[in-house]
């Protein structure tokens, strides 16, 4: 240990600072600095990525199997997401699915619009929180 | 007086020589435990891409319509398990694939499950779950 003698601070009323300590505290803080930035970050959550898949699941079907109807809509949300809060709306419809009593947070939405055989336009859009 | 400045010195450098290496020791151990979610995270991505692969690609069990090679029908599935598929199941540790209720892969290992990952698909024309399992 490397003791430096007499680099000392003396305040008036006799409070003591030694020069090596506070070295020691600059040392300190660079390895914080330096463990800081090497910390790798976390990775997005992949709770959201599996919901935003799913959402698109049921709008692509549905779009295939030209699901106009909500009761057949709801039935297929609820077996991608049995427990979740979420939403269906198909053009000016909509239905709240697993939402009572469920503070909603973080809504994870998307939407289609697509022409059906009878030629009219058909929006669809399925929400998650 | 010299005598009590040099105790307090090295009193207050031996103190500040552990709380460097308490850091120290503290820093390394969140950089391993980080490190060990960060390779937790990134297997769990890598299993919801090849979940994603499975239902969406032509090489996989999309659907691809006769004569039309090169479309495929994203979440339309076709089971067509051959050797390169199930090659890759094997590589991914796949270890279970049901669409509804039926199983279309299983390994009869005594491996547990241990992620399960569901999506929407399309089987005979008809809306179903498709489960693969991981282990």
């Amino acid at each position: 240990m490397v003791h430096l003698k007499l680099q000392k601070l003396v305040s008036a009323k006799g409070q003591l600072l030694s020069l090596d300590g506070l070295f020691a505290i600059l040392f300190c803080a660079l390895f914080i600095f330096i463990f800081n930035i090497y910390t790798p970050k976390e990775l997005e959550n992949n709770v959201d990525l599996v919901k935003i898949q799913k959402i698109n699941d049921l709008l692509i079907t549905s779009q295939y199997l030209s699901i106009e109807s909500l009761e057949v809509l709801e039935q297929n949300y609820i077996l991608l997401f049995p427990n979740t809060c979420g939403y269906i709306k198909i053009n000016n419809t909509k239905k709240e699915i697993n939402c009572l009593n469920i503070t909603k947070t973080k809504l994870l939405s998307n939407s289609i619009k697509y022409i059906n055989n009878s030629n009219h336009n058909v929006y669809i859009e399925i929400g998650v929180y | 007086m010299k005598g009590q400045i040099i105790i307090i010195d090295l009193l207050f450098f031996a103190l500040t020589v552990i709380l460097v290496i308490f850091l120290i020791i503290n820093n390394l151990f969140e950089i391993k435990i980080d490190d060990k979610e960060t390779k937790q995270n990134i297997k769990e991505l890598e299993q919801i891409l090849f979940a994603e692969k499975l239902v969406t690609d032509c090489n996989f069990l999309a659907y691809t319509p006769n004569n039309r090679k090169g479309l495929c029908y994203k979440n339309v599935l076709e089971i067509k398990l051959n050797s390169k598929i199930i090659k890759q199941l094997e590589t991914e540790n796949v270890c279970r694939i049901k669409i509804g209720n039926g199983v279309v892969y299983n390994i009869n290992t005594n491996t547990k499950i241990k992620t399960t990952i569901t999506r929407g698909v399309i089987e005979n024309g008809a809306f179903k779950i498709a489960e693969i399992s991981f282990c």
